[in-house]
């Protein structure tokens, strides 16, 4: 419990530290909807030419890309620590993290709160309403439990990611560019049904279970699939967990090999 | 009573070996070869609670190493490490409780809080019962003189300020042994010397063990009652700092700028080690002569213009030790 | 000019020997090219999903597209480094260096940034061309007269494109935090210059707005060149276009470098 207090302080250390940054904090806010809107207006424009994408129109790929957007928010509120951590190795700042009583992991969280992630769930839950006033999806009790778990799994898997990325830094020096490629591959590219994709990818793509981000809990409310394969949608949970343990251990592990070799 | 015990440990790095030229980068990445360095060599010593010790070497020689491996950072490759009866690596966070860190290159403070926020936080972060805690700050703000900018952001400080802070942060939940990376590089004379004052006081009365790394021989002079001295991976001394700065810590340089080159040079209370036009190097006992009776004696004589005064080097210090023991 | 090509030699020379003698430079190196594959690679998979998907409604042909597609992100280098050298460096207050030296700080950045353009040419973009050919078998250009008009028009958006990045710098000097202008840069940039969608898909209202703009020759038009799709009057018209757009980035610059200069010899910086 003690360490429900030690996070709470400093959260609330990082809003009042925060508040001197204003004017960036608001500018911020804007140049991520702006770019969320720029990728949107994107694929308006393809399927203002082509009707659809594998069946799906514009109002049901905005709803897959309202998965992203929605857990990539209110995953990087919490796990901003996580986002430079090649960096933080790199100036010797982990090893701090490493003399103090308490998990590294732990440490990292409380270390930095983003709060310009009003930001993307300012923006998901702008598509939510503006998609489902088209798509006219009725919500029974399952399509309610399926949103809330498509959110909370797609948030698990974020997290996961971010931190496989940082468990790599332990490894190979830079991995911002990791990070960078992992945040464009699901905001780009897994925010359209995987079946654009040929059978090689699309099963990475759900072994490595980062189209359980937005593609598979999407498809599970809107029912859209064909052949059958998109029923595991339904259980989004499972995988994300399944991921989390998974790269919990390599995190540990890593930590392990960094007392071996050091910096 | 030993508090820390380091036996027969040894750490080794494999690293990966650079080949020169665009052959050898292409070879690099499919091909790599790996080179086996030896960072420490089976070193062994043991400390007491309440010693305060002196901890040096050249960079390169081992010391953060050692240092890392005590703080429980890195694990060493053979031998033990134990601290207040722990292994720091293995039973790291219960290690952690016990001790405090200050890294001179790397800040532990909160950049946008003021002192007395990120005094708090670390009061939640060892979990310290409030009234032990009050004493602590207060003493610590008596002691260094934090009440100044207790309530000023850390990034608006001075680097003096700031490492004062920084040292008193790490004595907040009354560790026994505290660990002080290079806590004095880059500060003025006052701010080390108020560092080296608090330090000496906090071992008396605490009896709080001190391990100090630095590159600066006053430092050592002036807190520590032992001396370890590392070079390229071995423990080559191990002993009291009087008796050190007695063998080999009494030779001062003094570099003399003359009017214009002098011919035949010399003075009765030092030997001349070098000389390059009007500039001369002369070689002197501290606990023989004093550098003003040098100068004077020079200028009774000579036309001095300037002097300067160096402190020795760690590398002279350790070469006078190799050669001592070969 | 002497000054120019001195600064991009020894930059090269630099660029080289970081490559050769830095492990990291070379793990980022092959990260780099793996990925830009593997967007390739699905980018193309999309497309030819949608392609094969609305027979009625394509355009161009397959490989056509494909070849779009393909070379898009070899084109598309908006970004450049030296916007984010000049951030630091007035965050620091080094840039009070670079003010007092004996060359324009425009040109000097010029000649900076082509050095790394040709280190890069180099050992990134002509292998990555050569492995998206092998991979995904695009087109290759259809006459000569057509690469030599490719390489022209690549060396004009390189100008425009160094004149946007330009102006965006030394917004650094008002703005200090270039993050967000950065993104809403590269963002409208790659929007309007058919790098995310091909222009050819855009609605007719916005195309002929789109044509106008100077973004249009900086990604479209080469790879229209590089397909043959574009007659020789169209492409005259198409540089005359770009150099006009040129020549208006170029003059905001230095009329903001005009100010920038007045309001230091004032305030000091």
């Amino acid at each position: 419990m003690s360490g429900l207090r030690l996070y709470i302080r400093s959260m609330i250390l990082q809003v009042r530290s925060s508040q001197q940054y204003r004017f960036n904090y608001f500018l911020t806010i804007f140049t991520v909807v702006f770019h969320y809107a720029v990728q949107l207006f994107a694929i308006w424009l393809t399927l203002s030419h082509y009707d659809n994408i594998r069946g799906w129109n514009i109002y049901e790929i905005s709803f897959i890309y309202m998965f992203f957007v929605l857990s990539y928010g209110i995953m990087i509120t919490f796990f901003a620590g996580f986002r430079d951590f090649s960096v933080f190795v790199r100036n010797g700042d982990f090893d701090i993290l490493l003399v103090r009583p308490h998990s590294t992991l732990f440490q990292v969280l409380c270390g930095r709160l983003e709060l310009t992630s009003i930001a993307q769930i300012a923006s998901g839950i702008v598509l939510f309403v503006w998609c489902n006033y088209h798509l006219h999806i009725e919500w029974s009790l399952k399509n309610i439990f399926l949103l809330i778990q498509g959110i909370v799994g797609a948030s698990i898997i974020q997290a996961s990611l971010l931190l496989f990325w940082s468990s790599l830094s332990f490894w190979i020096v830079d991995t911002s560019a990791l990070v960078r490629f992992g945040w464009t591959l699901n905001s780009n590219y897994l925010t359209y049904p995987i079946e654009v994709f040929n059978k090689t990818a699309k099963w990475i793509f759900t072994v490595f279970p980062i189209a359980f981000i937005s593609y598979y809990p999407a498809n599970a409310i809107l029912n859209k699939d064909e052949n059958g394969f998109g029923f595991i949608g339904q259980f989004t949970i499972l995988p994300s967990i399944l991921f989390f343990a998974l790269v919990f251990l390599f995190w540990l592990y890593s930590i392990r090999h960094y007392n071996s070799t050091g910096n | 009573m030993d508090i820390i015990q380091v036996e027969n440990v040894s750490k080794s790095y494999l690293r990966k070996d650079q080949r020169e030229g665009t052959l050898g980068g292409l070879k690099d990445l499919f091909k790599p070869v790996w080179v086996q360095k030896d960072a420490v060599k089976n070193i062994n010593f043991s400390i007491k609670l309440g010693d305060s010790v002196g901890y040096i070497g050249s960079n390169g020689s081992g010391k953060s190493t050692t240092i890392k491996m005590l703080t429980g950072i890195l694990t060493p490759t053979e031998g033990r490490v134990l601290v207040n009866g722990l292994e720091p690596y293995k039973d790291r966070m219960k290690n952690a409780k016990n001790i405090g860190v200050v890294f001179g290159q790397r800040t532990q403070l909160w950049w946008d809080l003021a002192i007395r926020e990120s005094f708090e936080l670390f009061k939640h972060i060892y979990r310290v019962p409030d009234n032990v805690f009050k004493l602590n700050k207060e003493k610590m703000i008596e002691l260094l003189r934090l009440d100044e900018f207790y309530s000023t952001p850390v990034r608006q400080l001075s680097l003096g300020q700031r490492m004062r802070a920084e040292v008193a942060a790490a004595f907040l939940h009354s560790p026994s042994i505290v660990f002080l990376d290079e806590p004095t590089i880059g500060l003025d004379v006052v701010a080390k010397e108020q560092i080296r004052k608090f330090l000496r006081e906090i071992n008396k009365e605490h009896k709080t063990t001190i391990i100090l790394t630095t590159h600066d021989m006053d430092d050592i002079e002036q807190v520590c009652e032992r001396l370890l001295l590392i070079n390229s991976g071995e423990l080559i001394y191990d002993g009291f700092v009087r008796g050190f700065m007695d063998d080999f810590g009494n030779e001062r340089v003094i570099t003399v700028h003359f009017e214009e080159p002098i011919q035949n040079i010399y003075t009765p209370f030092g030997t001349v080690h070098s000389q390059a036009g009007n500039i001369v190097k002369i070689i002197f006992e501290k606990s023989a002569v004093s550098a003003p009776k040098i100068l004077q004696d020079l200028s009774a004589r000579y036309p001095v213009i300037d002097f300067q005064l160096e402190e020795p080097k760690i590398e002279h210090l350790v070469r006078q030790v190799y050669e001592i023991r070969s | 000019m002497r000054e120019i090509s001195k600064s991009v030699k020894s930059n090269l020379i630099i660029a080289r020997q970081t490559f050769l003698n830095s492990m990291v430079f070379r793990t980022n190196y092959i990260i780099d090219i793996v990925v830009d594959l593997i967007f390739v690679l699905l980018s193309i998979m999309l497309w030819t999903t949608i392609f094969k998907d609305n027979p009625s409604q394509n355009i161009t042909s397959l490989a056509t597209l494909i070849t779009y597609v393909g070379l898009t992100k070899i084109v598309a280098q908006i970004d450049m480094k030296f916007v984010w050298d000049i951030q630091s460096r007035i965050l620091s207050g080094e840039i009070a260096i670079e003010l007092v030296r004996p060359i324009k700080l425009r040109t000097y950045l010029f000649a900076q940034e082509l050095g790394r353009y040709f280190n890069n040419l180099l050992i990134k973009t002509i292998p990555l061309y050569v492995l998206i050919y092998f991979l995904f078998g695009i087109d290759l250009p259809k006459s000569f007269s057509a690469v030599l008009l490719f390489i022209l028009s690549i060396f004009l958006s390189y100008i425009l494109l160094f004149n946007l990045n330009y102006i965006t710098a030394l917004a650094a000097f008002w703005i200090t935090k270039l993050f967000s202008l950065s993104v809403f840069k590269d963002q409208t940039i790659r929007l309007l210059s058919g790098a995310i969608v091909p222009l050819w898909f855009f609605p007719d209202w916005l195309f002929s707005i789109t044509k106008y703009l100077p973004f249009a020759g900086i990604v479209f038009l080469p790879l229209n060149i590089y397909l043959g799709k574009v007659s020789t009057t169209e492409t005259i018209e198409a540089f005359m276009l770009q150099i006009i757009w040129i020549l208006i980035t170029t003059f905001i610059g230095s009329m903001m470098w005009k100010k920038i200069v007045s309001n230091l010899a004032i305030n000091g910086g």
